[in-house]
Order: structure tokens, then sequence, then C-alpha cells
């Protein structure tokens, strides 16, 4: 599934990022990589930005709903 | 030993660096601060023991590799300029992200020293770092430090006097076929730049085949994209260099960190957030803030209005009743008038309103603004991030201008850029407030505001339309909470103080003794006479106040009191020889007409001059028809 059909606190994998090269590099300049477990957190008004937390980099990023769409996630488990 | 030391701050976006370029700067008594010759970097000396410390803060960077103008501009800052030592600053909470930075930094052979700030949160977060071991790792000095309550600088000063190289940590491997392939690149830059070693311009070279440094040709770089990326089966090139850099941030992370409590993390963070961010509560408490704000400003800013006048409305009856000559009189008085308008009437407003904006800006409260209306940006053409410029845009519209930078998207920065001048800064600001106290009523500025709001947000749906191109996404770092200290709110205040108090108030002055000289020789006159068929015959008030409007674009605050001067009656009795509907039209023309002379500048280096140009054209039409509108209104 992508990340905006993801749930509020669900805990997803981050399986592939499927967006043009500059928000990748910015992605994974900010500290979301591939493989990381991602949390969501909000969801921002109407179909606003979603604020997601990369447990692994320990880093809150809003992204837009559009990117959202294009990051392959997975569930997972807390642990 | 060397008598000059220069150091470049380097740290991620957050990661408390202006915090601590402030406390180093303030170490010592005997400091000189001023902007660099450009405006993205400040520059201190400090003297400390002997040694002349020159210290450049650069702007915050997520990686020395990236396309984002700041990021561009500070590789070449490191790349061009004589620099004897690197302090990077990083934020102990995101540790792991933040050694990607300083492993980039690290290729570069220039001395650093690293500095873990923001040690507290870490703490809070579980983290355990060992200095000792991250010191093995990387072959530099660490020191830990929390510079909002000023721990650990004063160790970081000490060891900065004997700086060590770090260890070549970064090396990437290619295979000979790639190797072959950008071996004439890696030359190329080791020409340009003759100190790096060998696998920096490597490095360099294999970044820059994306085209995001600009340092190869735009050619050749898309030459060695194409081949790198076919013989090493990866999309871009780029990732070649991130992905080795991640990998190490984590080796070195899981060496020298622990983390000892992995809870399901009930922070006070993720309690105001649910409430900040949520769908309803956001919006509505986003708009509270900002009519709060206002509301604010204009309550403190009216009482301190009062208070501050009373010294110069006394000296001025002194100078009245002097037997001074006339030019002599004028003169003076002059002055007066200039210094009583800065403290009189832009101080007032000034102070609050750079300090709220200060307190929400270290809270962390602007980039939740951005998310909460990041939808209703998108409508318009714009997105979250074009909240932050037009927010400090309220303060000074220099600085938002220059702010834009932070918009990765060509299309959405220029548009940004483009209309930030028409946010009503603390000079025009002060001038509304001013007028509504006085004269005009709340009702007259609550419209002002929510027009000017309406007026940007059709530009920028017209801008969008015209100017086509593909919306980037939306990616916004969300720093934690923090409490503003003191300290740094206070020296935040001193410093916008300080540029008002050296550079706005002396032109403010001096445009005041032109004015009055002007008239002394009635050559102002004729310059009234000349615009009279356009502010007169078309914006309906009086021809008298044409010159103002002039000088008006030097300083916006200098409008108000010359308004004053022009009409030979104080501020406070305006109305006398002014109706409200030439209030109304005068303040809502003053509000949007042309930039100042600095944002001007600031515009042209931004996006150019053509664009500048339009801007100063739209904004005069919009001011005209706006006035008269609001005329017809009020």
């Amino acid at each position: 599934m992508s990340l905006d059909e993801a749930r509020i606190d669900d805990l997803v994998v981050v399986k592939s990022i499927n967006a043009g090269q500059r928000a990748l590099r910015r992605l994974m300049s900010l500290g979301i990589n591939i493989g990381d477990r991602v949390r969501v957190l909000h969801f921002g008004p109407f179909k606003g930005a979603i604020l997601v937390e990369d447990l692994d980099s320990g880093v809150k990023v809003a992204l837009g709903r559009g990117l959202a769409r294009k990051i392959v996630v997975e569930h997972a488990k807390y642990n | 030993m060397q008598n000059t030391i220069r150091i470049a701050l380097v740290g991620q976006p957050n990661c408390g660096k202006s915090t601590f370029f402030n406390q180093l700067v303030g170490y010592k008594a005997q400091t000189s601060n001023f902007s660099g010759t450009t405006v993205e970097f400040l520059t201190a000396e400090v003297i400390y023991e002997g040694v002349k410390l020159v210290i450049t803060d650069l702007p915050g960077i997520y990686s020395l590799l990236g396309e984002e103008p700041a990021e561009r501009v500070t590789l070449k800052y490191l790349l061009e300029n004589p620099i004897d030592v690197i302090i990077n600053i990083l934020d102990s909470s995101v540790i792991s992200r933040s050694l990607e930075l300083t492993i980039e930094l690290s290729t570069l052979g220039i001395p650093m020293v690293l500095v873990l700030n923001m040690k507290d949160e870490a703490e809070k977060k579980g983290i355990k770092i060992d200095t000792k071991k991250l010191e093995e790792i990387l072959g530099i000095d660490v020191v830990e430090t929390v510079a909002t309550q000023g721990k650990g600088i004063d160790q970081v000063i000490k060891k900065v006097f004997n700086a060590k190289k770090p260890f070549k940590l970064l090396r990437i491997e290619l295979g000979p076929e790639a190797e072959g392939i950008i071996k004439d690149a890696i030359k190329k830059i080791k020409d340009k730049y003759p100190k790096l070693s060998e696998d920096a311009c490597k490095i360099l070279a294999i970044a820059d085949a994306d085209g995001q440094l600009s340092i190869l040709e735009k050619k050749e770089a898309e030459r060695i994209k194409n081949s790198l990326s076919s013989s090493m089966k990866v999309e871009s090139p780029w990732l070649l260099v991130h992905q080795e850099k991640h990998k190490l941030a984590m080796e070195i992370f899981e060496k020298c960190a622990k983390i000892t409590h992995v809870k399901k993390q009930k922070f006070i963070d993720y309690k105001m957030d649910s409430i900040v961010m949520n769908s309803y509560a956001g919006p509505l408490i986003a708009l509270l803030t900002l009519l709060g704000i206002f509301f604010l400003v204009q309550k403190v800013g009216g009482f301190l209005a009062e208070i501050f006048a009373i010294p110069f409305d006394k000296l001025s009856e002194i100078i009245e009743l002097t037997k001074w000559g006339g030019f002599l009189k004028t003169l003076i008085q002059s002055v007066v008038d200039g210094l009583n308008s800065g403290i009189g009437i832009v101080f007032p407003y000034f102070i609050p309103f750079v300090f709220l904006l200060s307190i929400l800006e270290d809270l962390g409260y602007l980039s939740r603004l951005a998310f909460v209306l990041d939808h209703f940006l998108h409508r318009i053409g714009l997105h979250g991030k074009s909240v932050v410029p037009f927010i400090l845009g309220y303060g000074c519209n220099v600085p938002a201008v220059f702010s834009t930078r932070i918009i990765e998207s060509e299309r959405e920065r220029i548009t940004t850029a483009f209309l930030i001048p028409f946010i009503p800064c603390s000079a025009r600001l002060a001038i509304i407030f001013a007028l509504s106290n006085l004269f005009l009523g709340f009702k007259f500025t609550f419209t002002l505001f929510v027009l000017n709001i309406f007026v940007i947000a059709i530009l920028a749906k017209i801008v969008s339309l015209l100017y086509k191109s593909e919306v980037t996404d939306f990616i916004l770092e969300i720093p934690p909470y923090r409490i503003p200290t003191v300290k740094g709110t206070l020296s935040k205040l001193w410093y916008k103080l300080k540029d008002f108090i050296f550079f706005a108030w002396p032109v403010i002055v001096i445009g005041s003794m032109v004015l009055s000289i002007m008239q002394y020789f009635g050559i102002d006159t004729v310059i009234n006479r000349a615009f009279s068929p356009f502010v007169h015959g078309i914006l309906g008030i009086n021809e008298n106040l044409s010159v103002v409007l002039i000088f008006g674009v030097l300083r916006k605050e200098l409008a108000l009191i010359m308004a004053s001067e022009a009409l030979k009656v104080p501020v406070e009795l305006l109305n006398t020889v002014m109706t409200k509907k030439e209030l109304v039209v005068f303040t809502t023309f003053v509000t949007f007409y042309t930039p100042c002379l600095s944002t001007i500048l600031a515009l042209w280096k931004e996006i150019g001059l053509t664009k500048t140009l339009i801007q100063i054209a739209v904004s005069l039409i919009l001011a005209s028809i706006l006035g008269l509108l609001m005329g017809l209104i009020f």
C-alpha cells in the first residue's frame, strides 16, 4: 500500500519511493531511507500533508499527500 | 600561534546552530558583529586570549551534495574560502542522520571540531553517546553541549585551537569501468580545487553527475550520469554516495550510541501535536494565533507609543519657545521628528512584533503552521513552505525575500518572493496600527488585513496559472517543541533592533531633515505639483503628500512622520487636515505600493530585474485600486 493509505498510529516499513529524483534525494537526506520504520502521526486538514516519524533516524517529517502516495510501505508491528 | 583563526559553523537545520553562534559571539565582551557582505551569512569576530576568531555562521543544510540554494552556497563557500576550522554542530537527538553531513564534511580535509548539541534532548529520547569512541572513529575532538544554556561552549573554543583533520572515512568504490568514466571529471575538479583529496574530488564528481552542484559542465555531467547509471545499475549516481554515507553513519551510530529505553514515547510533544496539528483544531489555532499576535501588537504598541512620545512632545514644545532663526529651528525640529518617528511610532509596534515572532519561531510553531496550511496554499499554487517567508515578511520583507531559498521549486520560490512585498512589514504595520489606534479603528485594520491576504491569494493563483510548472513535493522537517530561552529571544531581538537603530533610524532622521529643507526652500511644492494629477486627481488625497510617498520608498517608516511634517500638524492631529477617507486611502496605498528600496534590491538579487520591475508596477496599480476601494467602503 502507499503511505497515504495508512492510518494514524500505524507503524509501517518503507519499501520503495517512486518519487522524482529530487524528492527522493530530499527524503533520504532528511533521514527517510528504504527499510526504515515509520510511524504515522497526523493527517493535515482536508487533503493536506501527513506527519510521520521515522523511528530509525528519529526524524519527524511533514510530507505532502501527493508524495505520500508515491511511497510504498508495508505494515509492521511494534516490538 | 597564528593570530587569526577562520571558523565556519556548519550543521543541519534546527541543530541549534544559531543559538550556538550567539553564545559564541556573546562569549567575550570584546566582539564586533556585522552582517556578512552577502545576507545569507552572519560573520562575527571574537577575540579569545589574544587570538582573533572570525566565525561565519553558514546556513543550515542537510547535505553538502544537495541541490537547494543553501546547500550549493555552503559547499561553494567551504571550497573557495580559506577556512582553518569547521565546527560541525549536530543535533544529538537525531545523531545518525546528522553524522551523514559530518562524513561529507570530513572528506574536505579541513580540521574539524564536532559539537554534539542538544545533549538534553538526546537524553530525553534515551540516546547515550560514547564521545570517546566517536573521537577514535572520526579522528577529531568531540564536545557535548547544550547551547541554549551555554553549556560546553567554552570547551569547544579550547578545542578549536588544536583542531585535528578528520580521518577520511568515505570512499566510493566504483569498479574499473565506472572509474574510467569519471577520471576526467575528477581531474577537472582537482585542477579547480587543488587542496581536495582524490577521494573528495571523486565524491564531488559523482554527486555532480546529477547536475546539482554545477561544478562540471552540464553536458559532461549528463554524459557521466548516463554512463555511470548503466555501468553501476543505479537510477542516480548520487545514490552511490548517499548509500555509502548512510551505511557508514549507521555503523558509527551503532558503535557509539546506545538507546537505553525504547518506549512508545508519550512525550508532551505528541500531545501538543495532536492538538496543534489536528485537522479541526489546527486551522483554528493557527487563525487565533495570528489574530492574537496582531491584537497584542496593536494594544501593546498603542500603549508604548503614548509613553515613548512624551519626551519628544516636550522637546518640541521647548524648541517652539526658543528664539532660534527659522531655518535652524526647522532643521532641529526635523531631527527631533525623525528621532520621534523611530522611537515613538516604529519602536512600540516593532518590538512586540519581533518578540512574538521570534518566540513562535523558537517554539517550533512556524513549521507546524506550514503543515496545517499546506492544503490551502496548494490550492493557490504554493505550498506549505511558503508560510515561513510570508510570516517573516510581517517582520521585515528583506530577510523574508532571502528566506524563500528554503523552497526548492523555482516557481514556488519566485512566486513567494514576488508576493512578499505585499505583506505589510513591521514598518507598515506600525503606520497601520498607529493610524488605526488614533483614527481608523480596529474594523479598518481587520478589513485591511483580510483584504491583504485575499489579494495575495488571488495574485498567487494568477501567477500559478500564468507560470505553469510541476508542483514540487512538500517535504519539511518538523522540529521538536523547544522552550525559547530568555537569552536567545533577547539576543534575536537585539540583532533586529540593532539593524533598525544603526541603519533604518538614521535614514529616517536624514529623510526628515531633507524633507524639511526642501519645504524651507519650496522644492517640495514642485514635486507635489508634478504628482498632483495622480495623488490628488486619482487617489483623491492631499497633493502635499506626493513627496511623502516618494520618500516612503526609501523606508516605509518615513511615510507617517513625513506626512505629519508635510501637512504641518503632529501625527495625533492628522485628522484635522485629512478627511477619514483620505486617511483610509493613504494607509491602504502605503500598505500595498512599491516595496521599499532594500526590498527592491533583495528582490533584484533573488528573482532578477525584470520580475522586480513587474512587481513594482503591479504593486503601484494594485495600491491605487485597493486604496480607492477602501476609500469607498470606509
